[in-house]
C-alpha cells in the first residue's frame, strides 16, 4: 500500500490543469463537457426562466388584483397562465436540480466528471433549445393556451386552432429527451463513479436524493413524452387517441399526463430534501439523525408517488373502490415525508444551529412545506377534493408545496454552495432581507387563496365580478406577489453583487462534512488530483484540525497526475461497495452534442411547420452528429 | 479514519472484469423505453375497455399466421446474437461474424414482413380511421423503429468485427448491442401478445 500523499499544489498539478482545461474563448464555451460549467449553465438558464415565469405570474396577479379588470384580455391571460405553469415546472424547477446535481454530484462522490460527459452537454443544449422553442411561440403570436396540463379535448385541433398547442406538445417531447438523458447520466455516475471507499451507506444524502430522482425520471418521463406525442399525432396527423368521435378517450390523456405529473411533484421535491439535509447538517455541525431511515423515506416517497396519479382525477367519475385506493395511497405518502421532517427537527435539536441565510431558508421550507403538506392530506380525502377541486384552494396548496418544498430549498442551496461555485462569499445581509421578503411574500400571496377557494373562486378565470366577496383576498394576494417579486429581485441582485464584490471564500466556509469542501473554491477543472480516501459518511469531519484530506494519486505505479498523455482519466468503482475497479479514459470536449441538439431542434421545427426540407436537413445533422459522437473535437 | 479507508483497498486497481459504463447506460435506457411500451399497451387496453367493439369500426382482427412465423424468427435471432458474443469472447472472430450476420438476416426478414403487413393493412384501415388504427400503427411501427436501431447497433459491431477492432479483450460495444437486441425481442413478445393474440382470443 502506498503512503498517503498530501494534496498536490501548484507546479505538481500543472499537467492535470493543462489536460483538463477547456479550449479558450467561444470554442471552449461551445464544446465544454465539464460538469461544473454545464451545471453553472443549467443554473443560469433555469434561473432566467424562473424570472420570466415570475414576471408572467406578476402580470396574472396584476390582472386579478381588482374585479372586472381589463389589463389582460382572456386570451392573453390564458397564454400567460399556461406559460407560467409550463415554465416554472418544466423549464425552471426540474432543470434547476439538473444544475445542482451536475455541479455537486461528481464533487460529492469524489469523481472527476460525470459518467457520460458528452451526453451531459447534450442534455443542456436540448434543455436550452426546447425552452427557446416554446418561447418562440410568442414571436408567432400563437402561444400555448391550454393550461399547463393541456387537457384534451380542449387542446384538440378542433378547439385549439393555430400552432400554440403544437409548440407546447413538441416542446415538451423535445425537452423530455434532455431530462431522460440527464437521468440516465446521474444514475450511472452515482452507481459507478464514486471514489473507492464510498459504499452505498456512505453516500451523502444529497447524492441519494439525486439517485432517487433520476430513477423516478426513468419511469415517469415516458408518460408525458407519450402524452405529448399522441396529442401531436391527433392534432397534426389526424389520429384519434383522445377524440371520442373516433373511438378515443380524453381521459386517456389525463391518465398519461398524471402518471408523469404526480411523480414529477416528487421529482422536484426529493432532491430539495437532499439539499436541506446537507444544509442542516452543516449548520448544526451534526450528522442528520437517522441516516438509514431518511434514505428509506426518500426511496419510499419515490416509490409511493407512482401510485397517486388518480387523485388528480377524483372529479372525473372514478369507481368508488378506485378512488378509495388512491385516496389511501395519497395519505400514505405523508408518512415518509413526515419521517424526513422529524429527522431534520431532531438534528436541529442536537445543537444550536448557526442562523445563516441557508439555514433561514431551510426553516422557511419546513414551515411552508408542512402547511402545504397538511392541505395535501386534505385534498387527498375524496369528499373534500370534490368540494374544492378546480378552485383556488388547489392553487394555494400546490404553490405552498412547490415554493415551500422546492424553491426555498433551492435558495437554501444557492446560498450554501455559492462560495464553492464562485469562490466568493455572499454579502452578509442581503440574503436575510431576501429571505424575509420571500417568506412573508409567499404567505401573504398564497394563504388568502385557500380562503378564496373555500368561498368558491374557481382557478383559471381571467377576471371576476364585483361583490362576490373575493375582492379583498385577491387584493391582498396580489400585494403579497409584489413582495415575493421584490424578494427574488433581491436574490438576483445579491448573486450579481457578491460575484463582483464579496470576500474570497475558503475551501470550507461552513465547516461542512462532504468531499466538495475538501478542494479549493472554485474547484480546479479536474476536481481531484487523486481519488479521495473515504472512510465514513463525513470525511471532512474525520480530519484533525489543520489536516487536509488525503488523496491517492498513483495506481499500480501509474500516476493520475503526471504523464496523462492528453487524456481525461477517471476512476470507476463497483456498484455497491465502491471497490476500486478500473481507470478509464473519459471523452474530451466536442461540438457533436451541440450539433446533435441543433439537429433535433430542426426536427422539432419541421414537425411544427410540416416542412420536409427542414426535416431532412435536421435528420441528416442528427444522424451525422450521432455517427461522429465518439470522434475528436470535430 | 485512514485505517478504515485503507481496508477498502486490498484489491488493486487494474484492467477490469465487470461491465462498462456504456452497458449500464443502455440498461437504464432500456428501462425507460420499456416503460414507454408499457404505457402504450396500457393505452391500448384502456381504449379497448372503453369500446363496445374491438377492433373498432368493423376492422378485422389482424391475421395470425404470418406474424406468428415472423415472431418465432425474431425471438430465435437472439440465439445467434448471444452465440456471436460468446464466440468473440473466446477469441473466435470468424464465428462472431457468421453468427451476427445470421441474426441480422433473421431480423431483416422480420422487418420486410412487417412492411408487407403494413402495406396490406393500409388498404383495410389507417391510423386516421379510428383510435384502434392510431394505436395499431403507432405501436407496431414504434417497435419497427427500435428494430432498425437495434439492427444498426448490430451492423455497427459487425463492421468492427470485420475490421478487427473488437476481440476477446475489447468487446464492450458487442455486449451493449446484443443486450439491446434482446430488449427489442422481448418487447415484441409483449406487443405480439397484446395486439395480435389477445384480440383474437379475448
Amino acid at each position: 500500500m502506498t503512503a498517503l500523499e498530501p494534496r498536490l499544489h501548484g507546479a505538481e498539478t500543472a499537467e492535470l490543469e493543462r489536460v483538463w482545461r477547456d479550449r479558450p474563448g467561444i470554442a471552449g464555451w461551445l464544446t465544454t463537457v465539464d460538469h461544473k460549467r454545464i451545471g453553472k449553465r443549467y443554473f443560469v438558464t433555469a434561473f432566467t426562466f424562473l424570472l420570466i415565469g415570475g414576471l408572467e405570474a406578476m402580470l396574472l396577479r396584476a390582472q386579478l388584483a381588482s374585479p372586472e379588470n381589463d389589463l389582460l384580455g382572456p386570451d392573453r391571460y390564458n397564454q400567460l397562465m399556461t406559460m407560467h405553469g409550463t415554465t416554472m415546472i418544466l423549464l425552471f424547477n426540474t432543470p434547476m436540480f439538473a444544475a445542482f446535481g451536475n455541479y455537486l454530484v461528481p464533487l460529492q462522490i469524489g469523481a472527476r466528471d460525470m459518467a457520460f460527459p458528452r451526453l451531459n452537454a447534450l442534455s443542456y443544449w436540448i434543455f436550452l433549445f426546447s425552452g427557446l422553442f416554446m418561447y418562440a411561440s410568442f414571436l408567432t403570436g400563437a402561444v400555448p393556451n391550454g393550461g399547463w396540463f393541456s387537457y384534451a379535448p380542449l387542446t384538440a385541433s378542433e378547439f385549439s386552432q393555430g400552432h400554440g398547442l403544437d409548440f407546447w406538445a413538441i416542446g415538451v417531447t423535445f425537452l423530455g429527451i434532455s431530462t431522460t438523458v440527464g437521468g440516465v447520466n446521474f444514475i450511472v455516475t452515482i452507481l459507478r463513479m464514486r471514489t473507492p471507499g464510498m459504499s452505498f451507506n456512505r453516500m451523502p444524502l444529497f447524492v441519494w436524493s439525486i439517485l432517487t430522482m433520476a430513477m423516478m425520471i426513468l419511469f415517469a418521463l415516458p408518460s408525458v413524452t407519450l402524452a405529448g406525442v399522441l396529442l401531436e399525432l391527433d392534432r397534426s396527423f389526424g389520429m384519434h387517441f383522445f377524440d371520442p368521435g373516433g373511438g378515443g378517450d380524453p381521459l386517456l390523456y389525463q391518465h398519461l399526463f398524471w402518471i408523469w405529473g404526480h411523480p414529477e411533484v416528487y421529482i422536484v421535491f426529493i432532491p430539495a430534501t437532499g439539499i436541506i439535509s446537507m444544509v442542516i447538517a452543516a449548520m448544526v455541525r451534526r450528522p442528520i439523525v437517522g441516516y438509514s431511515l431518511v434514505v428509506a423515506a426518500l426511496v419510499a416517497t419515490g416509490f409511493i408517488s407512482f401510485g397517486l396519479w388518480l387523485h388528480h382525477m377524483f372529479a372525473t367519475g372514478l369507481p368508488f373502490l378506485v378512488a378509495s385506493f388512491f385516496s389511501a395511497a395519497s395519505l400514505l405518502v405523508a408518512i415518509p415525508s413526515g419521517m424526513q421532517i422529524f429527522a431534520w427537527l431532531a438534528t436541529m435539536n442536537e445543537a444550536r444551529p448557526r442562523f445563516d441565510t441557508p439555514m433561514l431558508f431551510a426553516i422557511g421550507f419546513i414551515v411552508t412545506f408542512v402547511i402545504g403538506g397538511i392541505t395535501g392530506v386534505m385534498v387527498a380525502v375524496v369528499p373534500w377534493d370534490q368540494a374544492i377541486t378546480d378552485s383556488y384552494f388547489v392553487v394555494a396548496h400546490f404553490h405552498y408545496v412547490l415554493i415551500g418544498g422546492s424553491v426555498m430549498p433551492i435558495l437554501a442551496g444557492v446560498y450554501f454552495w455559492y462560495p464553492k461555485v464562485t469562490g466568493r462569499m455572499m454579502t452578509r445581509h442581503l440574503g436575510k432581507v431576501a429571505f424575509w421578503l420571500i417568506f412573508v411574500g409567499m404567505q401573504v400571496t398564497f394563504f388568502p387563496q385557500h380562503i378564496l377557494g373555500i368561498v368558491g373562486m374557481p382557478r383559471r378565470i381571467y377576471t371576476y365580478h364585483r361583490g362576490l366577496g373575493w375582492d379583498l383576498m385577491n387584493r391582498i394576494s396580489s400585494i403579497g406577489a409584489g413582495v415575493l417579486a421584490l424578494g427574488f429581485l433581491t436574490v438576483t441582485a445579491d448573486l450579481v453583487v457578491s460575484w463582483r464584490r464579496a470576500q474570497p471564500a475558503p475551501n470550507d466556509p461552513w465547516g461542512a462534512e462532504t468531499l466538495e469542501w475538501s478542494i479549493s473554491s472554485p474547484p480546479p477543472d479536474y476536481n481531484f488530483a487523486g481519488y479521495p480516501l473515504v472512510g465514513s459518511r463525513q470525511p471532512m469531519w474525520d480530519l484533525e484540525p489543520g489536516e487536509t484530506l488525503a488523496t491517492e494519486t498513483e495506481v499500480g505505479g501509474e500516476s493520475l497526475v503526471h504523464d496523462q498523455g492528453g487524456h481525461h482519466h477517471a476512476w470507476v468503482t463497483s456498484v455497491l461497495d465502491a471497490e476500486a475497479v478500473e481507470i478509464v479514459t473519459m471523452p474530451t470536449p466536442a461540438y457533436w452534442p451541440l450539433f446533435l441538439a441543433f439537429g433535433l431542434l430542426m426536427l422539432s421545427v419541421a414537425t411544427l411547420s410540416q416542412n420536409v426540407v427542414v426535416a431532412l436537413l435536421g435528420g441528416l445533422l442528427t444522424a451525422y452528429s450521432f455517427y461522429r459522437w465518439h470522434g475528436g473535437a470535430s | 479514519m485512514t485505517e478504515l479507508a485503507l481496508a477498502e483497498f486490498d484489491r488493486p486497481l487494474g484492467p477490469m472484469a465487470g461491465r462498462g459504463l456504456g452497458w449500464w447506460g443502455v440498461v437504464m435506457a432500456i428501462l425507460t423505453e420499456a416503460t414507454l411500451f408499457a404505457l402504450l399497451l396500457f393505452s391500448y387496453f384502456y381504449l379497448w375497455s372503453q369500446s363496445a367493439q374491438w377492433p373498432q369500426g368493423g376492422v378485422e382482427s389482424p391475421a395470425l399466421l404470418g406474424v406468428s412465423l415472423r415472431t418465432v424468427l425474431l425471438l430465435a435471432s437472439s440465439i445467434p446474437a448471444q452465440l456471436a458474443e460468446r464466440s468473440l469472447k473466446r477469441g473466435d472472430r470468424r464465428s462472431f461474424v457468421r453468427y451476427l450476420s445470421m441474426a441480422l438476416v433473421m431480423a431483416g426478414i422480420f422487418l420486410i414482413g412487417h412492411i408487407q403487413d403494413n402495406v396490406r393493412d393500409w388498404h383495410r384501415f389507417r391510423p386516421s380511421t379510428n383510435a384502434y388504427g392510431s394505436l395499431f400503427y403507432t405501436i407496431t411501427n414504434l417497435h419497427a423503429l427500435h428494430l432498425v436501431v437495434g439492427m444498426t447497433f448490430l451492423g455497427f459491431v459487425l463492421v468492427r468485427g470485420l475490421r478487427g477492432t473488437v476481440d476477446s479483450r475489447h468487446h464492450r460495444a458487442v455486449e451493449v448491442a446484443v443486450l439491446y437486441w434482446h430488449f427489442v425481442d422481448v418487447v415484441w413478445i409483449a406487443v405480439f401478445s397484446s395486439l395480435y393474440l389477445s384480440v383474437r382470443f379475448a
